[in-house]
């Protein structure tokens, strides 16, 4: 209410909150002035989904959802179409570079609590989004109809069957038939082009307006509304527009550049964003040498494997995933800012890091003996990540710790004991060492002081 | 643990050697130098590829008009020289065999498309596949392949390398099962090219055949550089522009 | 947050030199989108020229040919039809053919290069339907010459696709750019001075 406008501006704002909108998430939203380089991730997501949207629009004018056809359709694209290859090859690589983004984005909220109080919702939507944008891609990656996307497909469905019962109905009502086939296209290319971008536009609007509500955090995680100056303005905080446009925009060329390099020189890049075996047509009888999801599944997809027991492993790939949205009621400490905890914090979060990044390398990888046991531990290394970062809530005394140690490797020891199959127990062994030591660092290193010492958090940003 | 050095004829049986348990060292024969910028090379290539492989495999994504645009052919040329059919000169490069009579001669297997296929496989593939053809009289067509063991392909070039024979020894693995292991081709009856020269087929040939399975490369990269270098200067405007505002902030 | 030191000048150069190269920027990544939605190689290939064998035609013959998926026909007029075209000045719209709906060869009474052959895309000008050959007079009224009748709205065209007056289609039946490869064949889709180039 604090200016009228008259003219065109006037007349639409008498009937649409348009310069209400702009002041409320441009010009008077308040963000803190100290954004580091993790803070590019969110504006360069919302940019990739504008770039995927754009050109799947695009594509979908050329593209035909049917088994006899769809495979040549895209290469009538990549060949017929003007401009075609530039377009396609925007979305197959968009498509890798919006995991890239998100992962980032999702990390930077670990590392500066940016999923606690008040911010949950805003973590949940997220979360919803991560999976929303997993059954994109999944569903996206079958349309090109290449033996990769043929043979990934079978292979991710049927893991619907290992569920007890009713499984083989199940993935027979997601396919629509016996196995993956024209049926199962025609419901993805529906599912891909409208009803997931819609759910996906949804949620990131529910997103942004959650975080608008209670205000960014920050590097310091300090909260800018606690100190505001006369006219309630925070003391910390500086107007979204234009001091965070103008620097989002210079994010954006930068990214661009980076997402050029891929489409113009590197589209397949090595095989990573485009498989190979993609570039043959789906043949439903000559299984590639080698399935592997792709890049931005592995991870998850190692956690599959690397536990004997189908169901077994198909439950711990969907906790894997699950276990992200209670990060709020996990990590109860009070600090938000990854600046002011603990070494060993600082510890669990890294080796969290590495962890997910080898999981993601031997779930591209086919399983040899060492591998099997390697994805076991850094499976075993995934969850007690958060059974760490639990306990690291709040101080606790000796016996907290030594007694959590022995309950925590006497469970993976006796997993090794009555369940490990491998047929080397060498490997069992020398691997069994990597959780050992983890724990060891994580749960036994806070008898010593000073390790576990936490620092005084600011009152306002430091920079 | 060599045993004595023996001519082997490859039984197609051998379960060993239809798995392709690796005989000879990959990339033993060269590395093939892919070169778009050769439109000599390419122009050969697409004659090799329209007389010698377009019989059996189509290249069904890819239009001859394109091809000719492509690598400077003319249309008559195109028309007169290239086009065996009753194919028009816009039309897609596909092949007038029935798929059936297809998997008839060549035991059950379709010929791929040579306009993706080589993309799945890399032209590296294509080019030790064509330089590796040698005599066994067990096969259909007399002659086996060491980079496709058992292949149903003819050596469609022998007029031009020639036919050779490929010398083995035995090898014992960690089993003790004894494996053949190539050692060295050797020319039966030379064909009418010299080595140097059917070389060049090859090379000639796979580039064409690495153009044709994404004709994109020929123009993407020139215009990946125009758009790096548009975004550099945009890229150090916004910098500044971001810079200037930010002096407001301390 | 106010800052003597701000160079306002440079500000405004550095903000209009973003928008002006950004805005550049996006018109040129607007193009491959644009033409993309243009007609693609495949349905260039299926709109190439067509080669017609007009040499066994009987006089008074109508064939049809397809071009851009259009039908185009080829009517080989008697000595009768071309003479009756000159009379029906009067009754004609367009009879001079002024309106852009032919190559420039075909811009005279018999729109045709050849009197005797009578090129043309049959596509009713009112609205699209697809008209016939009437060729026999007296048939869709009794003053009917012969020529080409739209049932759909009642359009009528002379035997040189000139449209009548007062009927709801208001140009010539168009003429595609044709020439003659020799006596007897006929590229449809491309003039000589094209197939030149």
């Amino acid at each position: 209410m604090s200016e009228q406008a008259g003219g065109l501006l006037g007349w639409i704002d008498a009937r649409f909150p348009l310069s209400k909108m702009w002041r409320d998430h441009f010009a008077e939203y308040y963000a803190p002035k100290n954004f580091n380089f993790w803070y590019f991730f969110g504006s360069l997501a919302l940019l990739v989904l504008v770039i995927q949207i754009l050109s799947g629009i695009f594509l979908t004018m050329h593209y035909k959802p049917d088994a006899e056809l769809a495979f040549a359709s895209v290469e009538h694209i990549m060949r017929d179409v003007n401009w075609g290859w530039l377009i396609r090859y925007m979305h197959s690589t968009g498509a890798s570079f919006f995991f890239i983004v998100v992962y980032l984005h999702m990390f930077r909220g670990l590392m500066y609590g940016s999923f606690k109080n008040p911010r949950e919702l805003i973590w949940i939507f997220g979360m919803l989004i991560y999976v929303a944008l997993m059954a994109e891609a999944f569903m996206g990656y079958l349309l090109p109809w290449g033996n990769m996307s043929y043979w990934g497909a079978q292979v991710i469905i049927n893991l619907f069957n290992t569920i007890p019962y009713i499984g083989e109905a199940i993935s027979e009502w997601i396919r629509g038939d016996f196995v993956i086939s024209d049926a199962t296209l025609n419901r993805f290319f529906s599912l891909h082009v409208i009803a997931m971008p819609l759910a996906l536009l949804a949620l990131v609007i529910g997103h942004i307006l959650a975080l608008h509500e209670v205000g960014s955090n920050n590097p310091d995680g300090v909260e800018i509304k606690k100190t505001k100056d006369a006219n309630g303005i925070p003391v910390d905080g500086v107007p979204f527009h234009p001091y965070y446009t103008v620097k989002d925009i210079f994010g954006a060329v930068v990214f661009l550049a980076i997402f050029s390099v891929v489409v113009f020189f590197i589209p397949d890049m090595y095989g990573y964003f485009l498989e190979h075996a993609n570039f043959d047509p789906a043949n439903t009888l000559n299984t590639p040498e080698h399935i592997a999801p792709i890049w931005y599944f592995t991870p998850f997809y190692t956690v599959l494997r690397a536990i004997p027991d189908p169901f077994g492993g198909f439950v711990g790939m969907v906790l894997a995933i699950v276990v992200l949205f209670f990060l709020p009621w996990i990590d109860r400490n009070p600090i938000k800012s990854i600046r002011y905890r603990s070494v060993l914090f600082k510890i669990n979060l890294l080796v969290f890091a590495i962890t997910f990044i080898i999981l993601g390398y031997l779930g591209l990888n086919a399983v040899t003996p060492l591998y099997s046991q390697l994805a076991l531990r850094f499976t075993e290394l995934y969850f007690l990540f958060f059974v760490v970062l639990w306990t690291y809530s709040r101080p606790h005394g000796a016996m907290f710790w030594i007694s959590s140690f022995v309950i925590l490797l006497g469970a993976v020891t006796l997993y090794d004991v009555f369940m490990n199959t491998s047929e080397y127990p060498e490997l069992i062994w020398k691997t069994w060492i990597i959780p050992a030591a983890f724990l060891v660092v994580t749960l036994l290193l806070p008898l010593f002081p000073g390790l576990g010492q936490e620092k005084e958090e600011p009152a306002r940003v430091t920079s | 643990m060599k045993v004595l050095a023996v001519v082997l004829v490859l039984l197609s049986t051998s379960a060993a050697w239809a798995a392709g348990t690796s005989m000879y060292e990959k990339g033993s024969f060269g590395k093939i130098g892919i070169d778009l910028s050769n439109r000599t090379s390419l122009q050969r290539g697409a004659k090799y590829f329209v007389n010698y492989c377009l019989s059996c495999h189509p290249a069904k994504h890819s239009r001859y008009k394109r091809v000719a645009d492509d690598l400077g052919i003319s249309e008559d040329l195109m028309k007169n020289n290239m086009i065996f059919t009753e194919q028009k000169f816009g039309d897609l490069m596909t092949v007038a065999m029935k798929r059936e009579d297809a998997m008839d001669w060549f035991l059950g297997i379709d010929p791929p498309d040579l306009s993706t296929h080589v993309r799945a496989i890399g032209p590296q593939a294509v080019y030790e596949f064509l330089k590796t053809f040698y005599i066994d009289e067990t096969r259909p067509f007399g002659v086996n392949n060491l980079h496709l063991p058992n292949t149903a392909m003819p050596h469609v070039l022998f007029n031009l390398q020639g036919s050779q024979k490929a010398v083995f020894h035995g090898e014992a693995d960690e089993n003790g099962r004894e494996h053949p292991v190539f050692d060295r081709f050797e020319m039966e009856h030379p064909g009418v090219l010299s080595e140097e020269e059917y070389e060049q087929v090859v090379v000639d040939t796979v580039n064409f055949l690495a153009y044709l399975s994404e004709p994109a490369q020929l123009v993407r990269k020139k215009i990946g550089i125009g758009v790096l270098f548009f975004l550099a200067v945009l890229g150090t405007l916004s910098y500044f522009l971001k810079k200037n505002y930010w002096m407001d902030i301390h | 947050m106010a800052n003597d030191k701000i160079d306002h000048g440079r500000r405004k150069a550095l903000t209009g030199g973003v928008a002006i190269v950004g805005g550049v920027g996006a018109v040129i990544t607007a193009w491959p989108f644009v033409s993309s939605m243009n007609p693609s190689a495949s349905a260039r290939a299926a709109g190439a020229p067509v080669e017609v064998d007009v040499s066994k035609m009987q006089p008074g013959q109508q064939i049809q040919e397809i071009w851009r998926r259009k039908p185009v026909w080829i009517i080989r007029r008697t000595p009768e039809m071309v003479e009756s075209l000159g009379a029906l000045t009067p009754k004609l719209r367009d009879p001079e053919s002024r309106e852009g709906q032919q190559p420039a060869f075909a811009q005279n009474e018999f729109r045709s290069i050849k009197k005797e052959f009578l090129v043309l895309i049959g596509i009713c000008t009112h609205l699209g339907c697809a008209p016939e050959y009437r060729p026999e007079p007296g048939t869709i009224s009794a003053n009917w010459q012969g020529g080409f009748y739209c049932a759909c709205h009642g359009s009528r065209f002379d035997l040189a696709g000139r449209v009548y007056k007062n009927v709801p289609a208001n140009k010539n039946l168009e003429v595609p750019p044709y020439y003659f490869l020799s006596d007897g064949r006929i590229l449809i889709g491309m003039t000589r001075e094209e197939a030149a180039a």
